[in-house]
Protein backbone atom coordinates (compact mmCIF):
# COMPACT_ATOMS: atom_id res chain seq x y z
CA UNK A 1 0.00 0.00 0.00
CA UNK A 2 2.81 2.22 0.97
CA UNK A 3 4.32 1.41 -1.96
CA UNK A 4 1.33 2.71 -4.47
CA UNK A 5 0.61 5.73 -2.42
CA UNK A 6 4.34 6.53 -2.76
CA UNK A 7 3.61 6.07 -7.15
CA UNK A 8 0.45 7.86 -6.98
CA UNK A 9 2.09 10.91 -5.07
CA UNK A 10 5.33 10.93 -7.38
CA UNK A 11 2.39 10.44 -10.67
CA UNK A 12 0.95 13.60 -9.54
CA UNK A 13 3.79 15.62 -9.23
CA UNK A 14 5.18 14.65 -12.70
CA UNK A 15 2.10 15.49 -13.85
CA UNK A 16 1.64 19.26 -12.49
CA UNK A 17 5.73 19.39 -13.44
CA UNK A 18 4.40 18.36 -17.26
CA UNK A 19 1.88 20.51 -16.97
CA UNK A 20 3.85 23.41 -16.13
CA UNK A 21 5.96 22.66 -18.49
CA UNK A 22 3.62 22.52 -21.12
CA UNK A 23 2.31 26.39 -19.86
CA UNK A 24 5.78 27.78 -19.92
CA UNK A 25 6.13 26.44 -23.52
CA UNK A 26 2.55 28.17 -24.77
CA UNK A 27 4.13 31.19 -22.94
CA UNK A 28 7.19 31.43 -24.44
CA UNK A 29 5.47 30.77 -28.00
CA UNK A 30 3.22 33.91 -27.13
CA UNK A 31 5.36 36.03 -26.16
CA UNK A 32 7.85 34.93 -28.77
CA UNK A 33 5.42 35.67 -31.49
CA UNK A 34 5.03 39.27 -30.25
CA UNK A 35 8.22 39.75 -29.76
CA UNK A 36 9.25 38.57 -33.66
CA UNK A 37 5.97 40.28 -34.92
CA UNK A 38 7.42 43.93 -33.40
CA UNK A 39 5.07 44.03 -30.11
CA UNK A 40 7.93 43.38 -27.75
CA UNK B 1 32.53 18.53 -22.74
CA UNK B 2 32.27 18.25 -18.96
CA UNK B 3 33.69 18.15 -15.48
CA UNK B 4 35.04 15.07 -14.07
CA UNK B 5 31.66 13.83 -12.91
CA UNK B 6 30.28 14.63 -16.60
CA UNK B 7 33.40 13.07 -18.27
CA UNK B 8 31.98 10.33 -21.20
CA UNK B 9 32.87 6.56 -21.11
CA UNK B 10 33.36 4.45 -24.12
CA UNK B 11 33.53 0.64 -24.52
CA UNK B 12 34.30 -1.64 -26.89
CA UNK B 13 30.65 -3.82 -26.07
CA UNK B 14 28.42 -3.68 -28.59
CA UNK B 15 26.00 -1.04 -28.93
CA UNK B 16 23.50 -1.41 -26.60
CA UNK B 17 19.31 -1.86 -29.13
CA UNK B 18 16.43 -0.04 -28.38
CA UNK B 19 13.94 -2.01 -25.47
CA UNK B 20 17.09 -4.13 -23.86
CA UNK B 21 15.98 -3.93 -20.26
CA UNK B 22 19.19 -2.51 -18.47
CA UNK B 23 21.13 -4.61 -15.71
CA UNK B 24 19.41 -4.93 -12.67
CA UNK B 25 20.44 -2.28 -10.43
CA UNK B 26 19.07 -1.66 -7.27
CA UNK B 27 15.24 0.18 -8.25
CA UNK B 28 14.96 -2.52 -11.22
CA UNK B 29 11.53 -2.40 -11.93
CA UNK B 30 10.44 0.46 -10.50
CA UNK B 31 10.55 2.55 -13.54
CA UNK B 32 6.97 3.43 -12.83
CA UNK B 33 8.16 5.34 -9.84
CA UNK B 34 10.65 7.90 -11.79
CA UNK B 35 10.68 10.96 -10.14
CA UNK B 36 11.34 14.74 -11.86
CA UNK B 37 14.75 14.47 -10.30
CA UNK B 38 15.66 11.42 -12.14
CA UNK B 39 14.41 12.95 -15.40
CA UNK B 40 16.51 15.95 -14.41
CA UNK B 41 19.41 13.73 -14.08
CA UNK B 42 19.06 12.34 -17.81
CA UNK B 43 20.47 16.28 -18.62
CA UNK B 44 23.11 15.82 -16.89
CA UNK B 45 23.09 19.17 -15.64
CA UNK B 46 26.37 19.48 -14.74
CA UNK B 47 27.73 19.17 -18.26
CA UNK B 48 24.57 21.51 -19.21
CA UNK B 49 25.73 23.91 -17.19
CA UNK B 50 28.95 24.25 -18.33
CA UNK B 51 27.29 24.46 -22.30
CA UNK B 52 24.97 27.08 -21.33
CA UNK B 53 27.24 29.03 -19.95
CA UNK B 54 30.12 29.36 -23.39
CA UNK B 55 26.71 29.85 -24.99
CA UNK B 56 26.05 32.60 -22.81
CA UNK B 57 29.64 34.14 -23.42
CA UNK B 58 29.64 33.51 -27.44
CA UNK B 59 26.46 35.87 -27.26
CA UNK B 60 27.65 38.13 -24.61
CA UNK B 61 30.95 38.64 -26.96
CA UNK B 62 29.00 38.74 -30.47
CA UNK B 63 28.80 42.40 -31.97
CA UNK B 64 25.20 43.78 -32.17
CA UNK B 65 22.29 43.07 -29.79
CA UNK B 66 19.32 40.61 -29.23
CA UNK B 67 15.93 41.03 -27.19
CA UNK B 68 16.13 40.08 -23.78
CA UNK B 69 13.37 37.99 -24.58
CA UNK B 70 15.00 36.24 -27.45
CA UNK B 71 18.32 35.77 -25.82
CA UNK B 72 16.83 33.71 -22.91
CA UNK B 73 14.92 31.63 -25.43
CA UNK B 74 18.46 30.91 -26.77
CA UNK B 75 19.52 30.32 -23.81
CA UNK B 76 17.16 27.80 -22.74
CA UNK B 77 17.21 26.11 -26.13
CA UNK B 78 21.11 25.43 -26.13
CA UNK B 79 20.61 24.32 -22.55
CA UNK B 80 17.71 21.75 -23.35
CA UNK B 81 19.64 20.98 -26.05
CA UNK B 82 22.59 20.07 -24.50
CA UNK B 83 20.43 18.19 -22.18
CA UNK B 84 18.55 16.13 -24.94
CA UNK B 85 22.17 15.20 -26.19
CA UNK B 86 22.83 13.61 -22.56
CA UNK B 87 19.53 11.73 -22.28
CA UNK B 88 20.18 10.26 -25.58
CA UNK B 89 23.34 9.02 -24.75
CA UNK B 90 22.31 7.83 -21.75
CA UNK B 91 19.85 5.69 -23.08
CA UNK B 92 22.33 4.32 -25.66
CA UNK B 93 24.95 3.70 -23.05
CA UNK B 94 22.92 2.36 -20.25
CA UNK B 95 24.75 -1.29 -20.94
CA UNK B 96 28.43 0.11 -20.29
CA UNK B 97 27.05 3.02 -17.70
CA UNK B 98 26.05 -0.17 -15.18
CA UNK B 99 29.50 -1.15 -15.55
CA UNK B 100 31.43 1.86 -14.82
CA UNK B 101 31.54 2.80 -11.20
CA UNK B 102 31.63 6.40 -11.65
CA UNK B 103 27.66 5.59 -13.66
CA UNK B 104 25.99 3.03 -12.17
CA UNK B 105 23.91 5.41 -9.97
CA UNK B 106 22.37 6.76 -13.42
CA UNK B 107 18.32 6.55 -13.72
CA UNK B 108 18.95 3.67 -16.88
CA UNK B 109 21.32 1.21 -15.05
CA UNK B 110 19.37 1.79 -11.51
CA UNK B 111 16.28 0.67 -13.78
CA UNK B 112 14.19 4.12 -12.65
CA UNK B 113 13.37 5.05 -16.20
CA UNK B 114 12.42 3.36 -18.96
CA UNK B 115 14.51 2.86 -21.70
CA UNK B 116 12.25 3.78 -24.87
CA UNK B 117 10.79 6.83 -21.94
CA UNK B 118 14.51 8.36 -21.73
CA UNK B 119 15.10 7.79 -25.82
CA UNK B 120 11.54 9.95 -25.97
CA UNK B 121 12.39 12.34 -23.59
CA UNK B 122 15.53 13.19 -25.39
CA UNK B 123 14.02 13.23 -29.47
CA UNK B 124 10.98 15.49 -27.78
CA UNK B 125 13.81 17.89 -26.17
CA UNK B 126 15.73 18.09 -29.56
CA UNK B 127 13.23 18.60 -31.57
CA UNK B 128 11.55 20.90 -29.53
CA UNK B 129 15.18 22.85 -28.93
CA UNK B 130 15.90 22.90 -32.43
CA UNK B 131 12.34 24.03 -33.93
CA UNK B 132 12.30 26.83 -31.22
CA UNK B 133 15.61 28.14 -31.58
CA UNK B 134 14.63 28.09 -35.19
CA UNK B 135 11.37 29.84 -34.76
CA UNK B 136 12.20 32.56 -32.20
CA UNK B 137 16.01 33.23 -32.99
CA UNK B 138 17.45 32.33 -36.72
CA UNK B 139 17.48 29.26 -38.21
CA UNK B 140 21.78 29.40 -38.33
CA UNK B 141 21.60 29.09 -34.78
CA UNK B 142 18.84 25.86 -34.94
CA UNK B 143 21.19 24.59 -37.74
CA UNK B 144 23.96 24.73 -35.64
CA UNK B 145 22.54 23.80 -32.49
CA UNK B 146 20.74 20.30 -34.77
CA UNK B 147 24.62 20.13 -35.41
CA UNK B 148 25.79 19.42 -32.06
CA UNK B 149 23.20 16.98 -30.79
CA UNK B 150 24.05 14.82 -34.10
CA UNK B 151 26.95 15.00 -34.02
CA UNK B 152 27.72 14.10 -29.81
CA UNK B 153 24.62 11.76 -30.62
CA UNK B 154 25.40 9.91 -33.97
CA UNK B 155 29.39 10.73 -34.68
CA UNK B 156 30.80 10.70 -30.82
CA UNK B 157 28.18 8.19 -28.73
CA UNK B 158 27.28 5.79 -31.23
CA UNK B 159 30.28 5.61 -33.48
CA UNK B 160 33.30 6.60 -32.27
CA UNK B 161 33.10 6.30 -28.23
CA UNK B 162 32.95 2.42 -28.31
CA UNK B 163 35.67 2.37 -31.31
CA UNK B 164 38.56 4.34 -30.66
CA UNK B 165 41.08 6.07 -27.90
CA UNK B 166 40.34 9.06 -30.12
CA UNK B 167 37.01 9.48 -29.37
CA UNK B 168 36.84 12.35 -26.91
CA UNK B 169 39.42 14.40 -29.83
CA UNK B 170 36.78 14.22 -32.53
CA UNK B 171 34.05 14.12 -29.83
CA UNK B 172 34.96 16.80 -28.51
CA UNK B 173 33.77 19.32 -31.52
CA UNK B 174 30.40 18.79 -30.03
CA UNK B 175 31.48 20.38 -26.60
CA UNK B 176 32.95 23.13 -28.57
CA UNK B 177 30.14 24.38 -30.61
CA UNK B 178 28.18 26.05 -28.15
CA UNK B 179 29.86 29.41 -28.10
CA UNK B 180 29.19 29.58 -32.05
CA UNK B 181 25.51 28.53 -30.95
CA UNK B 182 25.59 31.68 -28.81
CA UNK B 183 27.36 34.21 -31.89
CA UNK B 184 25.09 33.07 -34.36
CA UNK B 185 21.95 33.51 -32.56
CA UNK B 186 22.77 37.13 -32.52
CA UNK B 187 24.51 38.08 -35.28
CA UNK B 188 23.08 35.52 -37.59
CA UNK B 189 26.38 35.18 -39.16
CA UNK B 190 29.65 33.20 -37.92
CA UNK B 191 33.15 34.73 -37.71
CA UNK B 192 36.77 34.11 -37.13
CA UNK B 193 36.44 35.20 -33.18
CA UNK B 194 33.68 31.99 -32.13
CA UNK B 195 35.35 29.82 -34.46
CA UNK B 196 38.39 30.54 -32.23
CA UNK B 197 36.10 29.92 -29.03
CA UNK B 198 35.41 26.65 -31.23
CA UNK B 199 39.19 26.08 -31.54
CA UNK B 200 40.05 27.03 -27.57
CA UNK B 201 37.03 23.96 -26.29
CA UNK B 202 38.23 21.43 -28.84
CA UNK B 203 41.57 21.07 -28.00
CA UNK B 204 41.00 21.56 -24.28
CA UNK B 205 39.11 18.89 -24.05
CA UNK B 206 41.77 15.74 -24.36
CA UNK B 207 43.99 16.79 -22.09
CA UNK B 208 40.89 17.43 -19.50
CA UNK B 209 39.15 14.02 -20.24
CA UNK B 210 42.71 12.25 -20.55
CA UNK B 211 43.66 13.51 -17.11
CA UNK B 212 40.70 12.33 -15.72
CA UNK B 213 40.92 8.96 -17.16
CA UNK B 214 44.53 8.62 -16.36
CA UNK B 215 42.97 8.73 -12.56
CA UNK B 216 40.36 6.22 -13.57
CA UNK B 217 41.70 3.83 -15.80
CA UNK B 218 41.22 0.06 -13.77
CA UNK B 219 37.09 1.44 -14.17
CA UNK B 220 37.50 2.36 -17.87
CA UNK B 221 39.42 -1.09 -18.46
CA UNK B 222 36.99 -3.08 -16.30
CA UNK B 223 33.98 -1.61 -18.89
CA UNK B 224 36.03 -2.16 -21.84
CA UNK B 225 36.60 1.62 -22.41
CA UNK B 226 39.19 2.44 -25.62
CA UNK B 227 40.66 5.88 -23.42
CA UNK B 228 44.33 6.61 -24.06
CA UNK B 229 45.32 5.25 -20.82
CA UNK B 230 43.88 1.77 -21.66
CA UNK B 231 45.42 1.28 -24.94
CA UNK B 232 48.11 3.37 -25.11
CA UNK B 233 49.10 3.08 -21.72
CA UNK B 234 49.46 6.25 -19.27
CA UNK B 235 53.54 6.90 -20.47
CA UNK B 236 51.83 7.89 -24.15
CA UNK B 237 48.54 9.51 -22.13
CA UNK B 238 51.37 12.03 -20.84
CA UNK B 239 53.17 12.91 -23.63
CA UNK B 240 49.74 13.41 -25.48
CA UNK B 241 48.26 15.64 -22.66
CA UNK B 242 51.72 17.98 -22.68
CA UNK B 243 51.30 18.25 -26.61
CA UNK B 244 47.51 18.90 -26.16
CA UNK B 245 48.28 21.91 -23.89
CA UNK B 246 51.29 22.93 -25.58
CA UNK B 247 48.72 24.06 -28.45
CA UNK B 248 46.28 25.14 -25.75
CA UNK B 249 48.36 27.30 -23.77
CA UNK B 250 49.05 29.86 -27.30
CA UNK B 251 45.78 29.22 -28.74
CA UNK B 252 44.15 31.11 -26.37
CA UNK B 253 45.53 33.90 -27.22
CA UNK B 254 43.95 34.04 -30.76
CA UNK B 255 40.75 35.96 -29.89
CA UNK B 256 43.02 38.37 -29.42
CA UNK B 257 44.70 37.94 -32.48
CA UNK B 258 41.01 37.93 -34.40
CA UNK B 259 40.72 41.21 -33.21
CA UNK B 260 37.94 40.13 -31.29
CA UNK B 261 38.85 40.28 -27.62
CA UNK B 262 41.16 42.98 -25.99
CA UNK B 263 44.09 43.30 -23.64
CA UNK B 264 42.41 42.29 -20.08
CA UNK B 265 41.48 39.11 -21.97
CA UNK B 266 45.21 38.07 -23.58
CA UNK B 267 46.66 38.79 -20.18
CA UNK B 268 44.42 36.35 -18.33
CA UNK B 269 44.70 33.48 -21.46
CA UNK B 270 48.32 33.80 -21.41
CA UNK B 271 48.79 33.48 -17.43
CA UNK B 272 46.01 30.57 -17.41
CA UNK B 273 47.41 29.42 -20.42
CA UNK B 274 51.04 29.30 -18.66
CA UNK B 275 49.48 27.90 -15.55
CA UNK B 276 47.89 25.15 -17.67
CA UNK B 277 50.60 23.82 -19.34
CA UNK B 278 53.00 23.95 -16.06
CA UNK B 279 50.87 21.31 -14.84
CA UNK B 280 50.52 19.46 -17.97
CA UNK B 281 54.58 19.24 -17.63
CA UNK B 282 54.01 18.15 -13.96
CA UNK B 283 51.78 15.43 -14.67
CA UNK B 284 54.22 14.43 -17.87
CA UNK B 285 57.55 14.33 -15.61
CA UNK B 286 55.71 13.08 -12.27
CA UNK B 287 53.80 10.49 -13.64
CA UNK B 288 51.60 10.23 -10.77
CA UNK B 289 47.54 10.00 -9.87
CA UNK B 290 48.03 13.42 -8.28
CA UNK B 291 49.32 15.47 -10.50
CA UNK B 292 46.90 14.51 -13.15
CA UNK B 293 43.92 15.19 -10.30
CA UNK B 294 45.82 18.60 -10.36
CA UNK B 295 45.50 18.86 -13.95
CA UNK B 296 42.27 17.96 -13.98
CA UNK B 297 41.02 20.28 -11.11
CA UNK B 298 42.62 23.11 -12.60
CA UNK B 299 41.51 22.67 -16.39
CA UNK B 300 38.13 22.92 -15.04
CA UNK B 301 39.17 26.45 -13.60
CA UNK B 302 40.96 27.22 -16.68
CA UNK B 303 38.17 27.31 -18.89
CA UNK B 304 35.91 28.81 -16.75
CA UNK B 305 37.93 31.56 -15.57
CA UNK B 306 38.97 31.95 -19.30
CA UNK B 307 35.32 32.62 -20.48
CA UNK B 308 35.03 34.91 -17.56
CA UNK B 309 37.73 37.02 -18.75
CA UNK B 310 36.09 36.99 -22.40
CA UNK B 311 32.82 38.23 -20.47
CA UNK B 312 34.74 40.95 -17.97
CA UNK B 313 37.29 42.27 -21.40
CA UNK B 314 33.82 42.82 -23.41
CA UNK B 315 32.39 44.23 -20.25
CA UNK B 316 35.02 46.52 -19.48
CA UNK B 317 35.51 47.18 -23.07
CA UNK B 318 39.64 47.16 -22.52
Amino acid sequence: MADLSERERRQRFKNRVLMAVLLAFVVIVYAVSVVRMGGG
Amino acid sequence: MSEASTAETAGFAPPAGAGVVPSAGVGAGLASTASVGDYLALLKPRVMSLVVFTGLVGMAIAPGSLHPLLAAVAVLCIAAGAGASGAINMWYDRDIDAVMERTRTRPLPQGLIEPDDALAFGILLSAGAVGMMGLAVNWLAAGLLALTIGFYVFVYTIWLKRRTPQNIVIGGAAGAIPPVIGWAAVTGDLALTPLCLFAIVFVWTPPHFWALALTRSADYAAAGVPMLPVTAGAKETRRQIAIYSAVLAPLGLAPVLAGGLGWLYGAAAALLGLEFLRRALAVWRRADDASARSLFGFSLVYLAALFFAMLADRALGL
